[in-house]
């Protein structure tokens, strides 16, 4: 198995423990990712018109020119973009003309590429029977709430239902976690209205965090970087605009599988985040203990 | 379709999203589902019939698709198949064209795609700076200091930008095509 790895820039800034930890998790069981070289911004939700299109689809050309035809991308974002430009131009002949035109440097698209989530991946490509065999520290004494946020699942896609989605909690039943069941689990973070619209982001991500602890979760986990934002920095003005504690452990799912995996935890980077991550270590030694 | 009574629904529907508006039977499904329905004056249901009605004005200077947060919600559950999240950008973009748009978060979609045309690559320093001087916002300024502390002791924030080969070449491929040909 081998696929060309998007980081995206969240991944290189903010988001560097979701990368050291997706790459960890990935090399340990034998999956190889190859950096597409010199990669640009997908765009995010900050691109209009043709350019949702044309900006992603150099980063398609240029994994095709290493001739590799599968794009992992774990920020959430990130795949929904480069996805939603593959799906346009294979869709398309006349779309992947107008490509062709713009596109920089001589590069070309010729073929289709499958961009997936690290998470799909690993539930569909790898297998999670697989997985079982491999873990070594079962996630006992953690309550994990899945939480999907949008752009995983929607707009619907071949890999998950948009409303009720599995993915996560599949996963975390096999490291051994208990899944808990929650209704916000495919709501909004309002990650998007960070900067812009602090209150909005507060409010909406407020929202999550309380559903998550009154459904009786002890850490949450997810797969995007805006997310994680929007939960572990954003946390203490959730707090204000909630008006209650939350101390809520936000965790990327990749960092949970290096644990479970028994991967060093240098490569996991728990150490980065905002709200501490120690309570985690606490239950799964009471579990164990 | 060409309706001369409506230039603006015309236009709309030639846009990302926009095809469909016509087929909007008013269910208010996209409303109901949407997580910042409290925050906007007409909502998405309202916003299909304004655009139907031809109220160009009225729906480009709303603050509504500024705070749309891409969930998809409304979109995914649409039963007459409306792109409504993508026609939501659209609008932004034609608020911005057509000089309606006064919302901070126009400022902030200025400023996070001038960056990544700049460099390539995102470098949230120069986003955040880029913002702050379009938009002034210095209550929002002063409530990011909390912020900007604990990232820098968790080294969230980056001192130098990441940058691709070839930066100059961005324009190229974020300028739609059709906006090129009419500038020649």
């Amino acid at each position: 198995m081998k696929y060309a790895y998007y980081p995206g820039c969240s991944l290189q800034s903010g988001a560097k423990e979701y990368d050291s930890s997706t790459r960890a998790v990935f090399a340990h069981l034998g999956i190889e990712l190859e950096d597409i070289e010199d990669w640009s911004c997908c765009g995010a939700v900050h691109v209009e018109g043709e350019a949702i299109v044309t900006l992603p689809a150099r980063n398609l050309a240029l994994a095709e020119a290493q001739g590799l035809d599968t794009i992992v991308a774990p920020c959430s974002g990130c795949y929904r973009n480069l996805r939603r430009s593959s799906q346009a131009i294979a869709a398309d002949k006349a779309v992947r003309k107008r490509v062709n035109e713009v596109l920089p440097d001589g590069l070309q698209l010729r073929g289709n590429i499958n961009v997936m989530h690290p998470l799909y991946v690993i539930l569909y490509d790898y297998g999670l029977e697989r997985l079982r065999k491999q873990v070594t520290h079962p996630l006992a004494g953690l309550k994990v709430a899945s939480y999907y946020g949008c752009m995983l699942t929607r707009p619907k896609d071949e890999f998950d239902s948009p409303e009720k989605p599995q993915g996560f909690d599949k996963l975390m039943d096999a490291l051994g976690a208990e899944v808990v069941n929650w209704p916000a689990k495919a709501k909004c973070c309002g990650g998007a209205l960070a900067i812009s619209h602090t209150k909005v982001t507060a409010k909406l991500s407020g929202n999550i965090m309380v559903s998550a602890k009154d459904s009786g979760a002890n850490v949450v986990t997810l797969g995007c970087p805006m997310c994680h934002t929007a939960l572990d920095l954003y946390q203490k003005k959730a707090e204000k605009a909630m008006g209650r504690p939350l101390n809520l452990p936000i965790l990327y799912f990749t960092q949970l599988m290096g644990l479970a995996l028994g991967i060093a935890e240098e490569h996991l980077g728990l150490e980065r985040h905002i709200v501490s991550t120690q309570p985690v270590f606490e239950m799964l030694q009471g579990a164990g203990a | 379709m060409a309706n001369e009574k409506n230039p603006f629904l015309v236009e709309v529907s030639a846009r990302p999203g926009g095809d469909r508006v016509l087929q909007c039977i008013q269910c208010g499904t996209c409303s109901g589902s949407c997580p910042v329905i409290k925050e906007m004056e007409y909502g998405p249901r309202r916003i299909m019939h304004l655009i139907q009605a031809g109220e160009e004005e009225r729906v480009l200077s709303s603050h509504d698709m500024w705070f749309c947060v891409s969930c998809y919600s409304c979109a995914n559950r649409c039963p007459r198949d409306i792109h409504i999240t993508d026609l939501m950008a659209s609008l932004r973009e034609m608020a911005e064209e057509k000089g309606y748009a006064q919302d901070k978060g126009a400022e902030f979609g200025q400023a996070f795609s001038e960056t990544y045309q700049h460099h390539g690559r995102m470098f949230e320093p120069e986003l955040v700076i880029r913002y702050y001087l379009r938009s002034f916002d210095i209550k929002g300024l002063l409530g990011m200091i909390p912020l900007a502390l604990p990232m820098l002791l968790k080294h969230k924030l980056p001192f130098w930008p990441e940058r691709i080969k070839n930066p100059q070449n961005m324009e190229q491929i974020c300028v739609p095509v059709k906006d090129k040909e009419e500038e020649r």
